[in-house]
């Protein structure tokens, strides 16, 4: 017993390693930790900011379990994340398909390729927003030059989450470079083999690359899946901007873009109501814990499919 | 050597966190005046503005010393107002006022007021019920913001018709004729004023008689007669022209309001219900667009709406946990007094203080004034229902299902009605 006190001694450079440390342990305990416990403590309270919070057990989970708009959120963040992140994927897969071939200004490709990931969302999206415009925005006006009649992408309830998995598709940029560098990563001497064997383009890319690269996959989506879950921005523009309110409901025209995050914000900021808020919050939590632990599975399973460790 | 020099680089991180926010400010000027504090949420022009007019009441005093700041985000107020650094003078919204004092963050204006003979009779009752919680003043308005009808004369005459509508009857049928579609059935010209939403959520709906809470603020009518009868003139209206139709040309309208391309200054709009600034951005936008401005109409049957709108307000209140309440309270009264209209011609708002309604001054500073300022006299001003913001937000999105067909205007309201009800509880 003796003898494991003297091995747990700290020594001087343990001692001093540790003041070191100290400033960024007292931000963690004070700006993270300490909310995140505040936080529990409120999703059981009555809390407006101005009285003290109000202990109410579990009546804000029971309160968002009854509340219509709180699937709406829900389910308005599933579509995007489940119907945008394979999208997003896809585009970024090709993107840097494309920026891995031997061109003429290959650097040029790419830099435009990555450009969307470095633009200010705020400003990105009040452009997308006169894009949308369905009278004068150049996505209309591009369908016209097919004799298609765009739709009203940011008043029409039914057309206003494909916009933001368009406005999505656009910014892929950080994907499309991990992908890059994955695609680097695989060996050339696969493919001069699958040449030999009388491989095509297309059966190279499913049977070398896409195994080559699918842990990278997997572990993008994972990541795309849990910033859907987070997805507030651009929504939070489009509904709150001048120029992008197209509906006066707080979560665009029918609260089709009413997403769990901003739902959340308008909870705690507009509502006033941060125990609810602090409860959405901690249910999210535990959404995108389950989301992640369901993912890495997968990315194990993908990553022994495909001969990795 | 070393562990001191560790320490050193530890205290160096960890002292400006613990400092940072300390020191104390004197309250007192180099002259002996008391420094009071007054927090506006302006910015840009408007805020240069406030310190217009702050810097007459300083040359005007030897008692008192008002520094200003601005501070848009209204949620460091309410953090300010929770801790001991509260501003003395706070300058916010009607809405703000309810909201804050149902929490119990004011002083009773009226008490302060009454202990120092202020007159009272400077406002009129919307500005009175606006600012009061359980019939005290917890807050002194200094603007007024009411929504009034612009109108295009050229398409008018174009229809025939040399004089605006007086009531809601006469301006459907002129916005009938005045609406025009192109060949693939858009809508060209717009007659009836569905844009802006907001304008069509309260004026569309006021002028008909039309409420979103009864008379206490705080009992929700959704479903009341004349609303389900102003969204039935509504839909009758887009239905004639295509719902998708008139989505399209309203989001064409969001996108564009207040800016060189909005659809009025661009001659594509017949009746605009908006504020008096729009004016302004008419002649800065479009000079060329001849306009006019009349009173919301009321209906045949209740022309005495003639004029209604919302009414709102900026409005001057000092903080219970304020350090300098007399000071604070003497500012308050000179700007909404002697200080007003100074103040008024340049932000070019509407004044709260009944004795500027007929000013001269006030009234040629913007061509749209008389016609603003008769609406302010008829008393038509409407707030906004003191149920929470929530209930905003259901109201707009019930307000779309109707809006987009999804649900009829009846049946639309009685949900809304039953989901109000469902928060008030």
């Amino acid at each position: 017993m003796v003898e494991n006190m003297k091995k747990l001694k700290l020594t001087r450079d343990d001692r001093n390693g540790f003041l070191f440390a100290l400033p960024w342990i007292i931000g963690f305990l004070l700006l993270s930790l300490y909310p995140l416990i505040m936080s529990f403590y409120y999703s059981f309270t009555e809390f407006n900011f101005i009285s003290d919070p109000e202990w109410v057990g579990l009546d804000n989970y029971t309160d968002l379990f009854q509340d219509r708009r709180f699937y709406k959120s829900l389910s308005n963040t599933c579509f995007y994340a489940f119907i945008a992140t394979p999208i997003l994927l896809l585009v970024a897969l090709l993107l840097a398909l494309v920026a891995n071939r031997k061109f003429k200004l290959k650097g040029v490709a790419r830099t435009i390729f990555f450009l969307p990931s470095v633009i200010p969302m705020v400003a990105a999206t009040m452009v997308w927003i006169w894009m949308f415009d369905p009278t004068y925005g150049y996505i209309n006006n591009f369908l016209a030059l097919f004799g298609i009649e765009g739709p009203a992408w940011l008043i029409n309830p039914k057309t206003t989450k494909w916009a933001l998995v368009l406005m999505g598709s656009w910014c892929t940029g950080t994907t499309m470079l991990v992908c890059l560098a994955a695609l680097q990563d695989v060996p050339q001497s696969y493919y001069e083999s699958a040449e030999l064997d009388g491989a095509n383009a297309f059966q190279q890319f499913i049977h070398i690359t896409i195994p080559s690269v699918a842990h990278v996959i997997v572990y993008q989506a994972i990541l795309n899946l849990i910033n859907a879950f987070q997805y507030f921005t651009q929504v939070y523009v489009i509904t709150t901007a001048s120029g992008g309110n197209t509906s006066t409901a707080s979560g665009g025209p029918e609260n089709s873009i009413l997403m769990y995050p901003l739902y959340l914000f308008h909870n705690a900021f507009v509502y006033q109501k941060m125990g609810k808020a602090s409860a959405m919050a901690w249910i999210l939590m535990v959404i995108v814990g389950i989301l992640t632990f369901v993912m890495v599975k997968l990315s194990k399973k993908a990553t022994s499919n495909a001969g990795g460790e | 050597m070393k562990k001191s020099i560790a320490f050193l680089l530890v205290l160096c991180c960890i002292l400006p966190c613990i400092f940072a926010q300390g020191g104390s400010e004197a309250n007192v000027t180099e002259d002996g005046r008391q420094i009071v504090t007054y927090w506006y949420y302006h910015k840009g022009n408007e805020a240069t503005y406030q310190e217009n007019a702050i810097a007459r009441f300083n040359a005007s005093q030897d008692k008192y010393f008002v520094e200003g700041f601005s501070v848009p985000d209204k949620q460091k107020y309410l953090v300010a107002m929770a801790s001991d650094e509260s501003p003395d003078v706070i300058a916010l919204t009607n809405s703000e006022v309810i909201s804050y004092q149902q929490s119990g963050l004011l002083e009773d204006m009226s008490s302060m007021g009454e202990a120092n003979g202020f007159d009272f009779s400077i406002y009129d009752a919307p500005a009175v019920t606006a600012n009061s919680v359980d019939g005290s003043m917890y807050a002194f308005p200094l603007t007024s913001v009411v929504i009034q009808m612009f109108y295009n004369k050229d398409i008018l005459a174009a229809i025939g018709e040399s004089e605006p509508p007086t009531t809601m009857e006469e301006l459907y049928d002129m916005a009938l004729r005045a609406t025009t579609v192109d060949e693939s059935g858009n809508i060209d010209i717009l007659g009836y004023p569905l844009f802006p939403l907001a304008s069509a959520r309260q004026e569309l709906i006021y002028a008909f008689g039309g409420r979103w809470a009864a008379e206490d603020g705080v009992t929700p009518t959704a479903n009341c007669e004349e609303n389900i009868r102003s969204l039935e003139m509504n839909m009758a209206f887009r239905e004639k022209y295509g719902i998708d139709q008139v989505q399209r040309f309203v989001a064409t309208g969001n996108t564009n309001r207040y800016t060189p391309q909005d659809i009025f200054f661009a001659g594509k709009q017949l009746f605009r219900f908006d504020g008096p600034w729009f004016a302004n951005q008419i002649r800065e936008y479009n000079p060329d667009v001849n306009f006019g401005v009349a009173m919301v109409p009321g209906t045949e049957d209740n022309p005495d709406l003639l004029g209604v709108s919302r009414y709102e307000n900026t409005s001057l209140a000092i903080p219970v946990v304020a350090d300098n309440k007399d000071g604070a309270y003497a500012f308050i009264e000179w700007f909404v007094t002697d200080g007003a209209k100074d103040f008024l011609l340049e932000i070019g708002s509407l004044p709260a203080n009944n004795t500027l309604f007929d000013d001269p001054d006030l009234l040629a500073s913007n061509e749209a004034f008389p016609s603003f300022m008769a609406a302010l006299k008829t008393g038509n001003g409407i707030e906004a229902p003191r149920l929470s913001s929530e209930y905003t937000s259901l109201t707009d999105e019930y307000l779309d299902y109707v809006y987009n067909g999804t649900m009829s205007p009846r049946d639309a309201m009685n949900e809304l009605q039953e989901q109000a009800l469902a928060l008030v509880d």
